[in-house]
């Protein structure tokens, strides 16, 4: 069974993803933590590796391709597994892997919040914060909207 | 057409809860 779990920024996706990994044994596979890594090893944090993403569709796409190869493991291996990402439904839809898919959201304060919380910035940076998400969410936009696989 | 079989408010709900909710979910798409 593979089952995929999308969301917005602070939607608590990843949150129910790992908890339902580790109680129902299934292999975790996060498209936020691939991405995040792939920022490290370019040197950059999240936001910059966003903004380069936007120009660089290859980023996308070695995404793409290293999630789906996850997954194939994980069939391979008889393994369950859940993905945790902001649009891995469409792109194993796309690849047609069969998944249950699920949609987890929460009000845009509510989702500011958490990730000002989660990232451990005062009340006063909250705002900033709740921008930045905005900021994630356009370059996310731009980008799922010019990858070249989505066409 | 939405890719999702079930959408969820995490306002609403435990984790726990979504994760049950998600659960149940999932077992009855594997046996439609």
């Amino acid at each position: 069974m593979i089952v995929v779990i999308g969301g917005p920024p602070g939607s608590g996706k990843t949150t129910a993803a790992e908890l339902y990994g580790r109680t129902r044994g299934a292999v975790l596979i996060s498209g936020g933590k691939l991405f995040r890594e792939m920022a490290a090893e370019h040197g950059m944090d999240v936001v910059a590796f966003s903004a380069h993403a936007e120009k660089n569709h290859e980023v996308d796409r070695q995404l793409d391709e290293i999630v789906l190869a996850a997954v194939r493991r994980a069939v391979l291996g008889g393994r369950d597994a859940v993905v945790d990402g902001r649009i891995q439904a469409h792109l194993l839809a796309r690849a047609n892997v069969r998944a249950f898919s699920v949609l987890v959201s929460a009000p845009l304060d509510v989702r500011a919040k958490r990730i000002a919380e989660r990232e451990g910035k005062s009340e006063k940076k909250r705002s900033a914060r709740s921008s930045g998400g905005n900021d994630r969410n356009g370059s996310d936009t731009a980008r799922y909207t010019t990858s070249t696989w989505r066409t | 057409m939405s890719v999702y079989h079930l959408e969820l408010d995490s306002t609403e709900l435990s984790p726990a809860s979504i994760v049950k909710r998600i659960h149940e979910g999932a077992k009855a798409w594997a046996r439609s």
